[in-house]
C-alpha cells in the first residue's frame, strides 16, 4: 500500500467563517455597564424646571435603551460562542460549561431588569471566566483587559 | 465523529479499500467534501444508495454537517476507508 502523509481531514463542520472572540461580548457588557453608572449618575431635577426635567428624562430615556440593547447584545454573543463555538470535547474539560453559560445570560437579563451595579459586576465576571474557558480551549494565553 | 474520533486524532486510511467493492452501511471512510476545495471529511456510511452514492452521517447528529444536508455523495468522492485505532 502506498503511504502518505494525508492531509489533515475534517471530522465536523464549523460555521462558515469561524471567527469567535469572546472580546464581543466584553465589551458589550462593558457598555451596559457604562450605561448604569452613568443612570446613577443622573441627577434629577425639579420637576417645576421644565425644560431641564425634559432634557433629563430624554438622556435617562436613552441611557436605558442603550443599557437594554447592549445587555441584550452580550446575551447574543455569549449564544453565539455557546451554540456555535463549544463543542462535546469541551464539555468533558469544563463540566460546568452549560451552567456558567446559562447564568451568564440570566445576567444579562438581571442588568437590563435593574440598575444595579452588583449585577454589572457578576456579569463582567461571568464574561471573564468564559474568556478563561474560551481561550483555554485554544490553548492561547490571552490576558483579560476591559476597555474602560 | 466525536465520540468516535476527537479533534487531533491520527487514523489510518485504506486507500485500496474500495477498489473492487462499494463501501457498506455502518463503515467510517475518508471522504472529498462534495463543495469545500481541498476539504477532506469523516463519515460513516449510513446507507448506499441504487445508483452507487453513498449517504454519509457524522456521528454527533446535532453537530454534524452531513448527507443530511449536502445530500448523497457520488462513489468518487469517497478515497479510503477509515480504521478506528482500538481503544
Amino acid at each position: 500500500m502506498n503511504e502518505r502523509i494525508l492531509p489533515v481531514a475534517e471530522a465536523h463542520c464549523d460555521g462558515p467563517c469561524g471567527v469567535y472572540d469572546p472580546a464581543s461580548a466584553r465589551i458589550a457588557a462593558e457598555a451596559a455597564v457604562s450605561m448604569t453608572k452613568k443612570i446613577n449618575a443622573l441627577v434629577v431635577p425639579a420637576a417645576s424646571d421644565k425644560a431641564a426635567y425634559v432634557a433629563y428624562l430624554n438622556t435617562l430615556s436613552r441611557y436605558v435603551a442603550i443599557k437594554e440593547e447592549q445587555a441584550h447584545l452580550c446575551k447574543s454573543e455569549l449564544l453565539v460562542l455557546w451554540t456555535d463555538y463549544f463543542k462535546p470535547p469541551h464539555l468533558e474539560a469544563y463540566p460546568d460549561l452549560h451552567d456558567t453559560f446559562w447564568k451568564a445570560a440570566k445576567l444579562c437579563s438581571a442588568v437590563k431588569v435593574e440598575v444595579s451595579e452588583t449585577h454589572c459586576a457578576e456579569l463582567m465576571a461571568a464574561v471573564k471566566r468564559i474568556h478563561e474557558i474560551f481561550w483555554a480551549t485554544k490553548q492561547r494565553d490571552v490576558a483579560w483587559y476591559t476597555a474602560s | 465523529m466525536y465520540p468516535v474520533l476527537r479533534d487531533g486524532d491520527e487514523v489510518d486510511v485504506d486507500l485500496d479499500a474500495f477498489a473492487a467493492a462499494a463501501p457498506r452501511a455502518g463503515e467510517i471512510v475518508l471522504l472529498r467534501h462534495p463543495f469545500r476545495r481541498g476539504v477532506t471529511i469523516v463519515k460513516r456510511v449510513l446507507r448506499v444508495e441504487d445508483d452507487g452514492r453513498v449517504f454519509v452521517v457524522g456521528e454527533d447528529a446535532v453537530g454534524s454537517s452531513d448527507s443530511r444536508g449536502f445530500g448523497a455523495l457520488p462513489p468518487e468522492s469517497v478515497i479510503g476507508r477509515v480504521i478506528i485505532p482500538p481503544v
